[in-house]
This record gives C-alpha cells, sequence and structure tokens, in this order.
C-alpha cells in the first residue's frame, strides 16, 4: 500500500473515532433532557447486548448484522475505528506513554505469548455468553461500552474503572482491549476468517512491530494474529521497509492447517472454560442474597420464575426475570429520569440485582406522563410501551397506614394523597365521612383510602405525605 | 393605556359626528370634555369608579383576557411604567394544556404582552410546581408561551436564600411565619393566574389557593388548616391583579383530572382587582357560594377583599 494512502487512513481512523466518542458523549448529554431522548446507539447496536434480549426488529437486527459483515470483510475493525471505550483507552495511552516507557515492572508480553495468543478475552467471552442464558448476565460487568456511560455517568463506579483504564496505561497498551473485553473477543474470533487481512510480504527484522499496541505484529514468524489486529494503520511511520500489506488473503495452504487446527481447540477449550466458569458464577450470583430471585436456573430447565424481590422496578417491567437478563446495568435510566427517583441497586438483594434500577418515592413519584427511562433504555429491559399502557401497568401498590394518617389518628383533614393522585379518576378515594365542627367552622373529614384496581403504585402519594412518619408507602407485591 | 384609549375614543366620537353637530352641541362637548381632562389631571383615577371584577367572556382568549382586564380600567391602572412584575400562573402538574389542569398558555401570554404593552421593565412566570417543574413547565406550553411574549421564565424549586425570603405575618391564625418568593415580595406587581378546579380538600382551587407557589414552605402540612393558612398568605402577598382562567372548569377529580369528561367549557375570564371578590365570582360558576368554601370566608374576615357588595362588569361579547 502508498504510503500517501496509509497516512489518509491512519487520519480516517483518529476522525472515526472522535466522531463516534463524540456521538457517544452527545447521546448521552441528549438523553438527560426528558423532552429530547436519544437512545444510545453503541448499548442499542451491539451483538453481545442484542444476545441478552433477542428481538425481530429489523431496525436493530440490519445495524449487528451490518457491523458482523463488514467485521468478516475488514476484521477487527470495530475496536480501533469505533469503540469510544477504545479511543479513551488510545487517549490514555499516549498520555502515559513516558510513564509506561520509564516503568520497570511495564508489560512486554510479545505476540508469542500465550496471553496474547489465546487471551483470558476468550474466557470472558464464554463466561459472558453462557450467562446470557442464566439470570445473571455478566454483560453489564464485562461490556466496554456500559462502563463508558458509567463514567460519564459520574459514578464511583465508573471513576474506578476510569482510574484502572488509566492505571494500566503506565503497564502497557490496550491492555483492556488485548486481554480482557469480551467484545473484541467476539470480534476477533469472528476476525479469524475475515477476507481482508493484514500481512507481513518483507521484513528486515528491526523488532519494530514489536510495539504494535495490540500485540499482533510477529516479526519472527512474520505472522499477524488476525484475532488482536485492529487494522489501525499506525505501522506506516514503524515499518522501515514498509513491509505491511493489507488486502485479501490468500488461502491457506496445507501447512498452515496444523498449527491453526491446534490453534482452534485452545481457543475452544478457552471459551468452554469460560463457559463453565459463567455458569458457576451465574448459579452462586443467584442463591446469594436475601432478595435473590429464585431464578438463576436455565430457562429451559424450569417453569416460569417467580420473582422474590420487593424493590419496585422501573414503569413497565413486569416479569422481573426477564428484566434481569436484559438489564446492562447501564445506569442510562438512573440518570435520565427527570424527577430522579430511579436509582441503582447494590447488593442488598443479591448479586442478581446488582447496578439494576429501582425507584425510591421518598422525593417523588414517577410521573404519570414520562416514559424517560423506557426510551432510554437501550435494551428494553424497561419495555418500551404507548403511554396508554405504560398508565396501567402497576410498579406496585399503594398502600395507606392507618396507625400513622393523621386523619385516622388526629383527625385532621388532609388529603395531600388524594390530590396528587394522577390517576383520572383517582385511585384514592374516601372510605368515610364525617361531619365536624371546629373553630372556623364546620368541615368534612374525610377518609382516605386505596383503590387496589385503580392503583398503579407511581409513589406521588408517598413523596408528598406530610404525617410525620409517611402513612402511605408503595411496594411490589404487597 | 387605558386612560389614553378613552380619551382616544371621545375624539374620535366627536369627529364622527362632526357634520351634524350644531354650535351649541359642540360648544357642549368642548366644555365637558375640557372639565373632563381638567377633572382627570387633577384626580387621575379617583374620579372614575373601577368596578372590582369584570367578567369578559370569548373562545378568542387572548381578546377576552383584555376585555376583562379592560373592564378594571386596563392593565395600566396595575402596572405603572418602569415596574416589575411577577405573573404567577398555575403550573402545578405535568398535565397538557388541553386538560386544563394548569392556566391555559394563550391567557399566561396574553397577560405577559399586556404588561410590556404597559411598559413594564421586567415580566417573571414562575411557579413552585408540585409535580417535577422541568416537566410542567414544558407540558402545559406556559415556559415556550411566556418566553415569546418575552417574559423572564425559572424555575424556583430550590429552597435557597436567595430565592425565598422568612417573613413574620403578623396576628395569623396559622402561618406566623412563612418562606415567600423573593420576587413576589421585591417585585412592583403581583399578578395571580389561576385556573378554576375542583378540589377535594379546600372544595376548589382558585385565586387564593394559587399562592401555594409563592412559598418555599413545606406545603403538605397546610393542608391541615388549609382555610386559615391560605387567608395569612394571601394577607402577607397582596394580589394586585387576578385573573382567573375559566376557560374551561374542571368540575370533579382535581386538581389534577386527566379527561376531557370532567370539564365544563365556559369561555369565561374573570379579573379581579382582590382574590376574595375574584373567588366568590369563580366560585359561582360552579353552582357554589362563598359560603360553601371556608377560606374565602375566612379572607374576607381577615380583610383580604370583599366577599359581599363588590361591584362586577360584565362584558357579553
Amino acid at each position: 500500500m502508498k504510503k500517501r494512502t496509509l497516512v489518509l487512513f491512519k487520519r480516517l481512523r483518529l476522525v472515526s473515532q472522535a466522531v463516534f466518542l463524540a456521538v457517544f458523549v452527545y447521546t448521552f448529554i441528549r438523553s438527560l433532557d426528558p423532552f429530547s431522548v436519544v437512545e444510545n446507539p453503541f448499548l442499542r447496536f451491539d451483538p453481545l447486548i442484542f444476545l441478552t434480549n433477542p428481538r425481530p426488529d429489523f431496525y436493530l437486527v440490519a445495524p449487528i448484522a451490518g457491523l458482523i459483515v463488514l467485521t468478516l470483510v475488514f476484521g477487527r475493525f470495530f475496536c480501533g475505528w469505533i469503540c469510544p471505550l477504545g479511543s479513551l483507552i488510545e487517549l490514555s495511552d499516549s498520555i502515559f506513554s513516558f510513564p509506561r516507557k520509564t516503568n520497570p515492572a511495564a508489560i512486554h508480553a510479545s505476540p508469542q505469548s500465550f496471553l496474547v495468543r489465546f487471551p483470558p478475552a476468550l474466557v470472558v467471552l464464554g463466561a459472558v455468553v453462557v450467562s446470557l442464558f442464566t439470570s445473571t448476565s455478566l454483560v453489564p460487568y464485562f461490556h466496554p461500552n456500559v462502563w463508558i456511560v458509567r463514567i460519564l455517568s459520574r459514578s464511583v463506579l465508573g471513576f474506578a474503572f476510569l482510574g484502572l483504564v488509566l492505571l494500566s496505561s503506565i503497564f502497557g497498551r490496550r491492555m483492556w482491549c488485548v486481554y480482557i473485553c469480551p467484545l473484541g473477543a467476539l470480534y476477533g474470533v469472528l476476525s479469524r476468517v475475515s477476507f481482508l487481512r493484514l500481512t507481513i510480504e518483507k521484513c528486515s527484522r528491526c523488532k519494530a512491530c514489536d510495539r504494535c499496541p495490540m500485540q499482533a505484529a510477529d516479526f519472527r514468524t512474520r505472522e499477524i494474529l488476525p484475532h488482536q489486529c485492529i487494522i489501525c494503520f499506525d505501522y506506516e511511520k514503524t515499518c522501515p521497509v514498509e513491509g505491511f500489506r493489507y488486502g485479501a488473503v490468500a488461502k491457506a495452504g496445507g501447512s498452515s492447517f496444523d498449527p491453526s487446527r491446534r490453534e482452534f481447540l485452545v481457543r475452544g477449550a478457552g471459551l468452554l472454560g469460560g463457559a463453565m466458569i459463567g455458569g458457576v458464577l451465574a448459579s452462586l450470583g443467584a442463591i446469594s442474597g436475601p432478595g435473590a430471585p429464585k431464578a438463576g436456573r436455565l430457562p429451559f430447565s424450569q417453569g416460569p420464575t417467580v420473582s422474590a424481590t420487593t424493590l419496585c422496578r422501573p414503569p413497565g417491567v413486569v416479569d422481573e426475570a426477564a428484566f434481569l437478563r436484559r438489564c446492562v446495568r447501564c445506569l442510562h435510566c438512573v440518570q435520565s429520569c427527570p424527577n430522579g427517583i430511579i436509582e441503582a441497586t447494590g447488593l442488598e438483594a443479591g448479586f442478581t440485582s446488582l447496578f439494576t434500577p429501582h425507584l425510591r418515592f421518598d422525593k417523588n413519584g414517577c410521573d404519570y406522563r414520562c416514559q424517560v427511562c423506557q426510551l432510554v433504555c437501550p435494551n428494553q429491559a424497561i419495555p418500551l410501551q404507548t403511554l396508554a399502557q405504560k398508565q396501567l401497568t402497576p410498579i406496585g401498590l399503594a398502600v395507606i397506614d392507618q396507625k400513622k394518617c393523621v386523619v385516622y389518628t388526629d383527625k385532621k383533614p388532609c388529603l395531600v394523597c388524594q390530590e396528587v393522585c394522577p390517576i383520572p379518576e383517582k385511585a384514592i378515594v374516601f372510605a368515610r365521612e364525617e361531619r365536624m365542627r371546629r373553630a372556623s367552622g364546620p368541615f368534612v373529614l374525610r377518609y382516605p383510602t386505596v383503590v387496589r384496581e385503580r392503583c398503579i403504585g407511581c409513589g406521588a402519594c408517598q413523596a408528598v405525605c406530610p404525617a410525620e412518619k409517611v402513612a402511605i408507602t408503595v411496594s411490589r407485591n404487597a | 393605556m387605558g386612560a389614553d384609549r378613552e380619551f382616544g375614543i371621545e375624539l374620535r366620537a366627536g369627529t364622527h359626528y362632526h357634520h351634524a353637530m350644531t354650535r351649541r352641541e359642540f360648544l357642549k362637548a368642548a366644555i365637558a370634555s375640557s372639565f373632563y381632562l381638567a377633572a382627570r389631571r387633577v384626580f387621575p383615577a379617583s374620579l372614575v369608579t373601577r368596578p372590582d371584577v369584570g367578567i369578559a367572556g370569548g373562545a378568542d382568549y387572548q381578546k377576552a383576557v383584555t376585555k376583562a382586564i379592560d373592564l378594571l380600567g386596563g392593565i395600566t391602572a396595575f402596572v405603572r411604567p418602569g415596574d416589575t412584575v411577577v405573573v404567577k400562573p398555575n403550573i402545578g402538574w405535568n398535565v397538557p394544556p388541553e386538560l386544563k389542569a394548569t392556566t391555559d398558555p394563550i391567557v399566561v401570554r396574553t397577560i405577559v404582552h399586556l404588561c410590556f404593552q404597559a411598559m413594564a421593565s421586567k415580566v417573571y412566570v414562575f411557579d413552585r410546581s408540585v409535580a417535577n417543574s422541568r416537566l410542567t413547565y414544558v407540558t402545559s406550553g406556559i415556559q415556550k408561551a411566556a418566553e415569546e411574549a418575552g417574559a423572564k421564565v425559572f424555575h424556583v424549586d430550590e429552597i435557597t436564600d436567595a430565592m425565598y425570603k422568612r417573613i413574620s405575618i403578623p396576628d395569623a391564625r396559622y402561618l406566623k411565619e412563612s418562606l415567600i418568593n423573593r420576587y413576589v415580595l421585591e417585585s412592583d406587581v403581583f399578578i395571580n393566574v389561576p385556573i378554576a378546579k375542583s378540589h377535594a380538600l379546600a372544595g376548589l382551587t382558585l385565586s387564593m389557593k394559587n399562592l401555594m407557589g409563592v412559598t418555599g414552605d413545606q406545603r403538605g402540612k397546610w393542608h391541615w388548616q388549609i382555610d386559615d393558612a391560605l387567608a395569612d398568605i394571601n394577607r402577607a402577598v397582596k394580589s394586585k391583579l387576578v385573573l382567573i382562567d375559566a376557560s374551561s372548569v374542571m368540575l370533579r377529580n382535581g386538581p389534577t383530572g386527566g379527561s376531557m369528561s370532567y370539564l365544563k367549557r365556559l369561555d369565561t375570564f374573570i379579573a379581579a382587582s382582590n382574590v376574595v371578590s375574584a373567588d366568590v365570582e369563580a366560585a359561582r360558576l360552579f353552582g357554589r357560594s362563598a359560603e360553601d368554601l371556608p377560606y374565602i370566608m375566612e379572607g374576607a374576615k381577615d380583610g383580604v377583599g370583599k366577599a359581599s357588595g363588590y361591584s362586577v362588569q360584565r362584558s357579553s361579547a
């Protein structure tokens, strides 16, 4: 390839990375405005996330299929050209290039290293794929772009991850991409059979390509590891003899068959091992924690899995098991909820519910006409409903504690819960009325009560209850 | 502007009949008008008796609102050049305008327009919504309408010292002291623009109850003594001009509503110079008397306004 073309491609790649990173940040910022909701395309059009909630939607399947076809043609281009986390890591790598070069503990793995040829990412990928079929998906913890949302959300978790990324730059380049990323591993597996590949044609054995951030080029065997090569075109300055060629690969002869077969076996073993680890982790997660659902089993092995959780989920979530499988814990809904009532769950409901969203009605209720969480959810873990459906789907049920409600305890006229109830025909009605007198004259005391059939558990009443100890609370499975 | 308009009408009436005018008529008219103009200069407003309440109707909200205020002497009777004005609509709920849980945006826009025609220096529009104001301001259409008319619209949900000031209310029945919005306290004119709706606890929510939106207090507990609380807050914050939006009134399941079937179309607007008289007139549209609504009577007792014996002027068109 001509040098000028190489430079052009390299610049194009930088532009592409900048554009996609900007798109990511832009969609995130837009998602904070309740009246201009845009979905995050990086989480929506993603093969791994798609597997957690496969649905026959052409506009969803087509872009993902497109990504896979492009990978089968060009190789693992996603990581070098699109992936926002990849771009972020590259940025961090260049910032920390000096400390890395002077760091005696820096990792100088070579393409011949076992960890590069058969990266742990394959194990992660295996574990992630198996966990898709259990209640405890591992996708949320290993998906690169979910982490970016968490970083942009300025969550503690996100900053911890960012810290790890920055730290890893001191020890080596693209460490996440080479060793851990399951999405990269997936594209890597696909690019084993890609049509276009990078090959070494001439070599002066200068070892310059040891600088490859993905450690994909091995001058000793004149081999490029296709599952690690991210088509970065950064080699133009590096190679003194301009010995690289990117193009259609010749049909593999008999000589290269044996090693690839052996590699296939090792790779398969890695995936299988990961699968087993995934299965074990998933079952461990399912039985841990007091509020963990009795799921954790494979969906085809048992009947309907009934959740034992009492957490109020975002509106529209009815099937708890499906929700747990689909939720990628990206916390987009937590960030976008205009009422700020969606919170990330900690370990209190078990590992299965870790980082899933739940509702708190201390300060606000779920607005009757708001669907922001449903719209931003990239995976429809919070199902996208029509507004009319949403207004009929219960989140929970409000219950009045007559020992706390001031109407029952002190005969004070208070109907704040009834006032704010957004159900048109009001889910809070009057159990009975009583004629009373006080200094300013007669008045009618009305005792509030909840109509179970009407209440959708939006929590507006709980948020405004003026009693010292809140007398009306919403809970699930009440 | 009201006075100028009357002046203009006098002149135009004169020119219109010019060809038919005899000398005697001319002299009469000239003397009468010179007396009138002289009197206006000496006793600018006191000579002209204004009604306490003006009621106008019509499907064109902009015209009807302007007409209702004109019956009280026009906006210039309330807003003077250079004044800062707070327009306080009901933006309490995240409900689209056609369901009439919030003041109609056209009404708000019209009033902001009128204020600027009277050469107000600044017009502020806000409400401390019950629902999330980031949603209510947009859904109600009020933010857009008011900003298009040139008003400054902002959120007052954060209870800060910069936004609210604690005042004490002497001889209060319930609210000995209250946090009141500084813009309300420090502006020259406070215009109260509620929408008339049903309300289970208070009976109806009209202009007196609209003042729930100028406080920074925990409003929940007010409801335990709502009649006293409303009388107190209305004594502390005077509404110089009231305009009740009764274009379509919510007859039941207020104040949130949520169905067109709860609404009754009246195409009516009530302007008033005090909240009590305004609320009494608005209550009559629901077929209720002031005696049904204790907070109105308490307000009248406290001298906030007249619950009876006030003057009303209606415009048929």
